[in-house]
C-alpha cells in the first residue's frame, strides 16, 4: 500500500523544492499588470500577464519604500524582481516583489516625466521665453514626414486659408532609430535658413510613435531657435516634450497650420474695409469743404458791387413806383377837390341865384349894388333876371331908417 | 526677420491712425489730403506685399554629405 500524505505535507515538499531553486531565488519577469489591488495591511497584491499566461504576485509594504516609486495600475508594462516561492495555505505559487519598474511604454513614461522636470527646472517652458507669433507669415518650414497624413492636412489647410504662403518641407524621420536628430536637424536648418515660423509635428500614435518628439535633442533644437516654433504632435491630450518647449502647441499640425497661417481673405477683406474707411471720410471732407466753399461763394456774391448796384437800382425802382403812386394819389386826391369845389362854385354863382325871383342890380359901370344908398333919384341902372336884362330908372328912394 | 521692412500689422496699425485722424472735424483740407494719399498708398503697399500668387509646396531635399539641396532658396526670397 502506497503512504497516504497530507496535503500539508505536500504543499511543504513542493514549498521546499521552489526555495532549494536557485533560479527562482532572484529572478526578474516582464510582464502586464492586472488585478492590481492596494490592500490596506500596505501589501500590493497582483497579477502579471503576458498573452498566454499569468503569474500571482505580491510585494509587502516593506519593499514598497525602495522597490516602488510609481504607482502600480492595471495595463502597465512592468519588469518585477523577487523571488518565486510556495503559499502554501492555498498550495498557489507566487512571485514576491523586491522591485518593481516600468518597462517598455511605462518605462518612456518614467524618461519622459524625468525629461520633462529636468526642463521645466532648466526653464525650457518658462511662458516668458516664448517667441510670439507674425500675425503674417509669408515662409513657413515645416519639419516633418515626407508622407503621412500630417504634411497633407497641412497642404490642405494652408491652400484653404492662404494659398500664397510659401511652404518649405524638411522632410523629417518621425518615428524610429533616427527620428529626433533629422527633426532637430530640421529645427536647425530651417532656424539657419529663415522663415517666419516652423512647425513640428506627425499624427497620431503611441507613446513609443511619438518617442522621438521627447527626446532631449529635439528640445534643445527648439530651445536654441530663433524663429517660432509650433508643435503639434500626435493627439489632443497628450503633450509631448516637444509641445512643452515650443512657443505655441497645437493639438494636431493641422491646427498648428491654422494657428501660423492667417486667412488671407480676412486680410483682404480688412484691406477693403480701410479703402471704404478712407474714401468714406475723404469724401465727407471734400463735401464739407466744398458746401463750406459753397457759403463763402454766396456770400461773397453778395457783397460783390454789381449786385450791390443791382440792388440799389431795385431799390431806386421801389422808391420811384413808390414816388409815382403817392403823386397819382395826390393827383387825384386834387382832382377830387377841384371838382368838389367846382360844384360848390356852381352852387354859389349869382346866375345861380337868380332862380326863384331874384334879381341881381348893378350900376351902368358894372358895380353890385347892395345897398339903396349907392342910387340916387332918376338914375338908370341894370336889373340882371336869369335869362335876360332890363335897364331901369329910380323914381323914388325909400330908404329903411325913413320908414 | 529684420529684412521685413514693411509689415502688414505695421500698415493696419498706422492705417487705423490715419482714419482717426481723418475723422477729427478740425482737420484740414491738405492735412487730409495728404493723409488720404498715404492711406492709400498703404493699402496698395498692402496689396503688394500681398504677393497673390499661389504656391506650391516646396519639399528640401537631402543630397549627397548630408547637404540640403533645394528648387527654391527661402533665404533670398526679397520680394517680400
Amino acid at each position: 500500500m502506497n503512504h497516504i500524505f497530507t496535503v500539508s505535507q505536500l504543499n511543504s515538499y513542493i514549498h521546499r523544492i521552489f526555495e532549494s531553486d536557485y533560479a527562482l531565488r532572484m529572478i526578474h519577469i516582464k510582464g502586464e499588470i492586472s488585478n492590481c489591488k492596494y490592500h490596506s495591511s500596505g501589501h500590493i497584491y497582483f497579477t502579471l500577464k503576458d498573452a498566454r499566461s499569468s503569474l500571482k504576485c505580491v510585494m509587502f509594504l516593506q519593499n514598497r519604500a525602495g522597490g516602488l516609486d510609481f504607482r502600480l495600475e492595471n495595463g502597465q508594462l512592468v519588469i518585477v524582481a523577487g523571488h518565486v516561492s510556495v503559499f502554501e495555505r492555498d498550495g498557489a505559487y507566487q512571485l514576491y516583489a523586491k522591485t518593481i519598474s516600468l518597462a517598455g511604454a511605462g518605462l518612456l513614461y518614467q524618461k519622459f516625466e524625468q525629461l520633462k522636470k529636468e526642463l521645466a527646472g532648466l526653464g525650457y517652458f518658462d511662458q516668458t521665453r516664448k517667441k510670439p507669433l507674425p500675425s503674417y507669415p509669408r515662409t513657413i518650414g515645416i519639419v516633418t514626414a515626407v508622407t503621412g497624413a500630417a504634411i497633407e492636412d497641412i497642404k490642405s489647410v494652408a491652400a484653404r486659408r492662404n494659398p500664397y504662403v510659401q511652404l518649405y518641407l524638411y522632410p523629417a524621420k518621425v518615428q524610429g532609430e533616427g527620428a529626433a536628430s533629422t527633426i532637430a536637424e530640421g529645427i536647425r536648418f530651417f532656424d539657419h535658413y529663415g522663415v517666419d515660423v516652423i512647425i513640428i509635428g506627425r499624427g497620431g500614435g503611441s507613446m513609443e510613435d511619438l518617442w522621438a518628439f521627447n527626446e532631449r535633442i529635439v528640445a534643445d533644437a527648439i530651445y536654441d531657435a530663433h524663429t517660432p516654433v509650433i508643435s503639434g504632435t500626435g493627439h489632443e491630450i497628450d503633450m509631448t516634450i516637444a509641445d512643452y518647449c515650443a512657443d505655441l502647441r497645437a493639438p494636431t499640425p493641422s491646427a498648428a497650420c491654422e494657428l501660423a497661417i492667417p486667412d488671407v481673405f480676412s486680410i483682404l477683406q480688412q484691406l477693403d474695409r480701410y479703402q471704404d474707411a478712407l474714401e468714406q471720410r475723404i469724401f465727407y471732407k471734400t463735401n464739407q469743404v466744398r458746401s463750406q466753399l459753397d457759403t463763402y461763394r454766396k456770400l461773397l456774391l453778395a457783397n460783390h458791387p454789381g449786385t450791390r448796384l443791382e440792388r440799389q437800382r431795385t431799390q431806386l425802382i421801389l422808391y420811384r413806383d413808390r414816388l409815382n403812386t403817392l403823386i397819382d394819389n395826390q393827383m387825384t386826391r386834387t382832382a377830387h377837390r377841384l371838382e368838389f369845389y367846382g360844384e360848390k362854385l356852381t352852387a354859389l354863382s349869382p346866375s345861380m341865384r337868380l332862380r326863384g325871383g331874384y334879381v341881381f342890380a348893378q350900376k351902368k359901370d358894372e358895380t353890385p349894388i347892395s345897398s339903396v344908398n349907392q342910387i340916387e333919384d332918376k338914375e338908370i341902372f341894370t336889373l340882371i333876371f336869369k335869362d335876360g336884362r332890363a335897364d331901369v330908372e329910380s323914381r323914388k328912394i325909400i330908404k329903411e331908417e325913413d320908414r | 526677420m529684420a529684412k521685413n521692412k514693411f509689415s502688414l500689422e505695421d500698415a493696419f496699425k498706422e492705417l487705423d491712425l490715419i482714419i482717426e485722424a481723418l475723422e477729427q472735424p478740425d482737420i484740414r483740407l491738405d492735412d487730409s489730403m495728404n493723409l488720404y494719399k498715404k492711406g492709400v498708398k498703404l493699402l496698395e503697399k498692402c496689396n503688394l506685399t500681398l504677393d497673390k500668387t499661389e504656391k506650391e509646396i516646396i519639399v528640401l531635399q537631402e543630397g549627397q554629405n548630408g547637404n540640403i539641396d533645394q528648387q527654391a532658396d527661402p533665404g533670398k526670397d526679397e520680394s517680400y
